[in-house]
């Protein structure tokens, strides 16, 4: 039996190419530790994070298979495979084989895959269902489009070979596909055999074995391709100041309309969440509970501190979590965030999740962080999620902030700064490798009726990532020139 | 027709004429222009402009009733607002020297560029960039390579509330006699 520690991954990059998906014609990013979507709206960024954040939500399975003890979690995983009786015996004449086979036989490891891609096409199709809150699908599908949905991911860097695994999603139908894998080797197996040959000799307990070791190989052909997507992931939805504002209500209701037996008067069909929203409302609940918490408490105390200006509390006496903002001033007093500005209840969740849900190596998606704040702080965002990186979250945005690109642009250049240079500039800890940074910017594409998706890269003569804020600009510009002509032949 | 086509077109050499606006990476197209016009190409040598500060070209034109002036600056790549505010002025300088005196007509600089991808610096510090002609004083309009040179004249014909023609006078333009061979109606649709 493999003795070595399973891993979950680190929470390296990993590249994601989708088509047709949402308002998005062909989209292929690489992941990095703070990933940047940037474009007009209706462009589709939200999408491909409500997607980044199902892939991760799907492999959280898979990641709690991969941590306790070997055998049960095994016992556990079997199940999800049906795996055919062909797999079975083949894996059984490879184990048992008296010459010793090196690697799992060719034939045996195509049926394997093929539970894998089974499994992967099962569990993410369902994960993609959950987080957009759609029954099929198809209306996932770019509108315009008589192609189909492709979603391919791999799980090593774009430059580096490794496992890639594609979902084609045809007439509600989605199939996965996966390739490169590795083979697997018998000299990690040598101990199963053992195992075999002084196990009673019952056919059923033969399965049981042959089906477990079966189980472990797809999990490591899984790990291998999907370790960065292992991690856990939250995403804070775009309408979360509202959504947290009213949370204590939307909850009551929820609990109070599950507790009726009586008919309900007739309504239309309950609407359902989203997952991601719905997610959101559970995990921003954990705050304050027993148990519970998440490894940035010294980073969610900069965020109050530099950009809500004072404290988030979380009062738990009646149970279900209230949440109350007390401002920095003198004579403040506890105020329900139901009464808050927009910013406080809109940055109050990015608090709250690095002190009780973020933890070391998790994916932190934000959609516009910057929502209903001034560009001052817009720019204290910006650092704030540096910072982040720097502690090691792995960072999503979605954003419109042209003041958040350009600090991110100057972090971005101040790693250009040798450290000894450094010194006097605030920002100095926060500068990021541009290798860290990775700007995608969503284009309109008015001819193929959708959005394409490309990186910009730091120009490092301005300094700026260049995201197209400047035909907005010209356009601006033009308009002021007019005016000024107009003004300038009154006075003449 | 006000004559400062013919004007311009007599002051100046006539190898330095030319038919359309162009340089490496952009291009204004001259399509639905008036069609009594001269453009002045400034990196001729016979201006005696070379090596000095210097728009790319000057287009003069006029319809029955409005007349135009437009030192036009190329950019297909990078660019300043100040070195283009420069250039532009320099264009109007020497438009200056060869417009008559009285001559009535609406100043139009014109800034062509490629919609490239940066921020807004350049277009605020252009916003305070103003070029001087003959007591009239305006921001550049700015158009996109490949764009018809119209779309900035319209620009200004939209919001320019002067009775058209005021004050403008003299013969029909006509073509010089010494215009380059070959090279189009240097001076079209005089009269």
């Amino acid at each position: 039996m493999s003795t070595q520690e399973p891993t979950t991954g680190k929470p390296g990059d990993y590249r994601l190419r989708v088509k047709n998906f949402g308002p998005i014609i062909e989209a292929e990013v690489e992941m990095r530790p703070l990933t940047v979507f940037v474009g007009p709206s209706n462009s589709g960024k939200s999408y491909l994070a409500g997607l980044l954040y199902a892939m991760h939500r799907n492999s959280a399975w898979a990641a709690g298979l991969m941590k306790g003890d070997l055998f049960p979690r095994l016992v556990s995983a079997r199940p999800k495979f049906e795996l055919p009786d062909s797999v079975t015996r083949a894996m059984y004449s490879w184990l048992t084989a008296p010459e010793g086979v090196p690697v799992i036989p060719e034939d045996s490891m195509d049926e394997l895959r093929e539970a894998c891609e089974r499994q992967i096409a099962r569990s993410v199709g369902d994960e993609v269902r959950r987080a957009f809150g759609v029954a099929d699908l198809n209306r996932l599908r770019r509108w315009s489009s008589c192609g189909g949905t492709e979603i391919e991911w791999s799980g090593k860097k774009a430059a580096t070979p490794g496992s890639t695994a594609r979902l084609d999603l045809r007439d509600s139908s989605l199939s996965a596909s996966i390739s490169d894998l590795p083979s697997i080797s018998f000299d990690d197996y040598g101990d199963w055999r053992h195992t075999l040959e002084t196990s009673p000799k019952d056919k059923d307990i033969e399965n049981l074995w042959i089906d477990i070791v079966a189980t472990e190989v797809i999990l490591i052909l899984l790990e291998n391709g999907f370790s960065s997507t292992l991690h856990r992931a939250h995403c804070l939805p775009g309408d979360r100041a509202s959504l947290l504002r009213h949370r204590e209500a939307v909850v009551g209701n929820l609990i109070r309309n599950a507790s009726t037996v009586a008919p309900q008067p007739a309504v239309r069909e309950n609407p359902a969440f989203p997952g991601i929203v719905a997610d959101f409302l559970e995990e921003v609940g954990w705050s304050g509970s027993e148990g519970v918490g998440g490894d940035y408490t010294d980073l969610s105390v900069e965020v109050e501190k530099n950009l809500l200006g004072g404290e988030v509390e979380v009062n738990r006496q009646s149970g279900s979590p209230v949440f109350l903002y007390r401002a920095n001033t003198p004579d403040s007093e506890d105020i329900p965030l139901s009464r808050t500005s927009s910013m406080v209840s809109g940055l109050a969740p990015v608090a709250l999740y690095l002190s009780w849900n973020v933890r070391s190596g998790d994916v932190l998606i934000i959609e516009e962080p910057e929502a209903h704040v001034h560009p001052e702080k817009q720019v204290e965002i910006a650092r704030q999620l540096a910072g982040m990186v720097r502690a090691g979250i792995r960072v999503v945005i979605t954003t419109h902030s042209e003041w958040m690109v350009e600090q991110l642009g100057n972090l971005t250049q101040l790693s250009n700064l040798p450290k000894d240079r450094r010194k006097g500039i605030e920002e100095a800890e926060l500068a990021l490798d541009p290798k860290e940074v990775g700007v995608w910017l969503f284009r309109s594409n008015p001819q193929q009726g959708g959005t394409v998706v490309e990186e910009v890269t730091l120009d490092t003569e301005s300094g700026l990532f260049p995201v197209d804020y400047g035909k907005i600009a010209r356009d601006l510009y033009n308009q002021g020139a007019a005016i000024f002509h107009r003004t300038q032949a009154l006075e003449e | 027709m006000s004559g400062l086509v013919a004007a311009v077109a007599a002051a100046v050499a006539p190898e330095a004429l030319t038919t359309s606006c162009e340089s490496p990476g952009c291009a204004v197209s001259l399509d639905d222009a008036p069609a009594c016009r001269v453009v002045v190409d400034f990196d001729r040598p016979e201006l005696g402009l070379l090596g000095q500060t210097r728009a790319d070209f000057l287009f003069v034109g006029e319809t029955g009733e409005v007349a135009w002036v437009a030192p036009i600056e190329l950019k297909g790549g990078r660019w300043k607002a100040e070195s283009v505010a420069r250039q532009l002025q320099a264009g109007a300088d020497a438009a200056d020297r060869w417009l008559p005196a009285e001559a009535g007509f609406r100043f139009c600089p014109v800034l062509a560029h490629r919609m490239q991808r940066f921020g807004k610096d350049r277009w605020l510090a252009l916003r305070e960039r103003r070029i001087r002609l003959r007591g009239q004083e305006q921001l550049p309009i700015s158009i996109e390579c490949g764009r018809p040179l119209t779309e900035a004249l319209a620009q200004v014909a939209e919001c320019d509330p002067r009775p058209s023609g005021a004050g403008e006078s003299g013969p029909a333009p006509t073509a010089p006699d010494d215009a380059p061979a070959g090279a189009g109606p240097t001076v079209s649709g005089a009269g």
